[in-house]
């Protein structure tokens, strides 16, 4: 008999370092070479001829699914989409194949950031066993072969804790801020048509969103609706408008996927509390009242 | 055995996110879809670097390679400066730029590429081959172009070379 074990040691994790968050050429750097690793645009109408924006949704929202499930850390999501946008910008890819090259970002993404990565296997097995692992493997080498070995992409994550302590936010809300600002972050990845902001400004609208969301202007008056929009847009450095459109824009990413999810919920009566949890849309944002 | 080990990793995820998204795969199919871009991976490699990295072979074009014999045992090489004496104006981006040669595994004398104006170029005889018996060392190319900018331009033009 086989014996697993699945006692899992704690996750230690570096404490935030200051010297790195408080240095203001660690932002201006990270601004300077975000759009390095974004895609060039929009591959669906030049390069890909069987994928459609629909099947990309349905890939992002599983890579969410099994991300949570297995409860990776917070950038293993959005740097596997980076992965899976600069590889489908570059490669035709046939949709029968568009399941396993998500598997193969999400592979490197954990391989990246995480002490205990994904193994192919368990990875095999959210695909149904539709792919093997040694597919998996071998398709490591040909995304890597693309992406020119460059994975240490820049994603809205590195810019959370620039953006947040620029803010007067209360102490005791700041994490339920940063909580939010990640989720739409995830939400922002289900949706192509963040892929071509630069990740500054999805991050940027996204801290906007859940400053908004929570509603804590009551309290501080720079908090509220065109001052935090400027405040906010001087940190990044993006225009005003464009980052009010952005927020909106996020914001109305939120509101259709809880309208989904309702249209989705009555179809399935049986569903119990716990599998709505790993419903597309991640669990935090629904408390946030817009 | 691997069977069961499976049953007990399938036990751990929930049934609803295990599902297959598109359909059957072509695992035949895959098979060929991966071997043709590994294979376009070294031709293009084989272009930008006119060296033939599968049989580790030089050829002719704009870099000219050289072999340099490695010191066993010292890490070091690895830090070396490029050669510039054939090239005393021309700047090697070494620190910023690194790029990883498509052919990984090989792991060769250590081999320092340099620019050369194409007139003193020359001939690319037995000299820059690399013979079996000093492959231990580890290789290390010193010297690419643009890197960020090549590849700006490398995701524009692709898609249209692959129609």
């Amino acid at each position: 008999m086989e014996l697993l074990c699945r006692e899992l040691e704690a996750i230690r994790r570096a404490l935030p370092d200051r010297n790195l968050l408080a240095d203001e050429r660690v932002l201006r750097n990270l601004l300077s070479i975000e759009e390095r690793y974004q895609p060039p645009g929009s591959y669906f109408k030049c390069v890909q001829k069987d994928i459609q924006p629909f099947m990309r949704r349905m890939v992002a929202t599983w890579m969410l699914e099994v991300c949570e499930e297995q409860k990776c850390e917070e950038e293993v999501f959005p740097l596997a989409v980076n992965y899976l946008d600069r590889f489908l910008a570059v490669v035709p890819t046939r949709k029968c194949h568009l399941q396993l090259l998500g598997a193969v970002c999400m592979f490197l993404a954990s391989k990246l950031k995480e002490t205990i990565p994904l193994t192919a296997e368990k990875l095999c097995i959210y695909t149904d066993n539709s792919i093997k692992s040694q597919e998996l493997l071998e398709w490591e080498l040909v995304v890597l072969g693309r992406l020119k070995w460059n994975l240490a992409a820049v994603t809205p994550h590195d810019f959370i804790e620039h953006i947040l302590r620029k803010l007067p936010l209360p102490k005791d809300k700041l994490l339920l801020v940063r909580k939010h600002a990640q989720t739409f972050i995830a939400l922002c990845a289900t949706d192509f048509n963040f892929a071509v902001y630069p990740p500054s400004m999805v991050a940027t609208g996204s801290v906007g969103a859940a400053v908004c969301g929570l509603q804590l202007d009551e309290g501080v008056s720079a908090l509220s609706g065109d001052r935090l929009t400027q405040l906010l847009a001087k940190v990044t450095n993006i225009d005003v408008d464009c980052l009010k459109a952005c927020q909106e824009q996020i914001e109305s990413v939120l509101v259709s996927s809880l309208q989904q999810e309702r249209l989705q919920q009555p179809t399935d009566p049986t569903k119990a509390p716990d599998d709505l949890d790993q419903a597309s849309t991640p669990t935090d944002v629904r408390d946030v009242s817009l | 055995m691997g069977s069961s080990r499976n049953n007990i990793l399938r036990s751990t995820v929930s049934e609803k996110v295990c599902r297959n998204l598109f359909g059957a795969v072509d695992h035949e199919q895959l098979k060929r879809d991966c071997q043709e871009l590994l294979k376009s991976f070294h031709e293009e490699a084989k272009q930008k670097w006119n060296f033939d990295f599968v049989n580790e072979v030089p050829l002719e074009g704009t870099y000219k390679w050289e072999r340099v014999v490695a010191q066993v045992g010292v890490p070091a090489a690895c830090h070396q400066r490029p050669l510039l004496r054939a090239l005393p104006n021309q700047t090697c981006p070494e620190e910023n730029e690194r790029e990883n040669s498509p052919s990984s595994s090989a792991s060769a004398a250590v081999e320092q590429v340099c620019r050369l104006p194409l007139s003193e170029e020359p001939p690319q005889g037995s000299s820059a081959r690399v013979s079996k018996s000093q492959r231990k060392a580890k290789r290390k190319q010193t010297v690419i172009t643009d890197f960020y900018h090549s590849k700006r331009r490398n995701i524009q033009c692709s898609p249209k070379d692959r129609k």
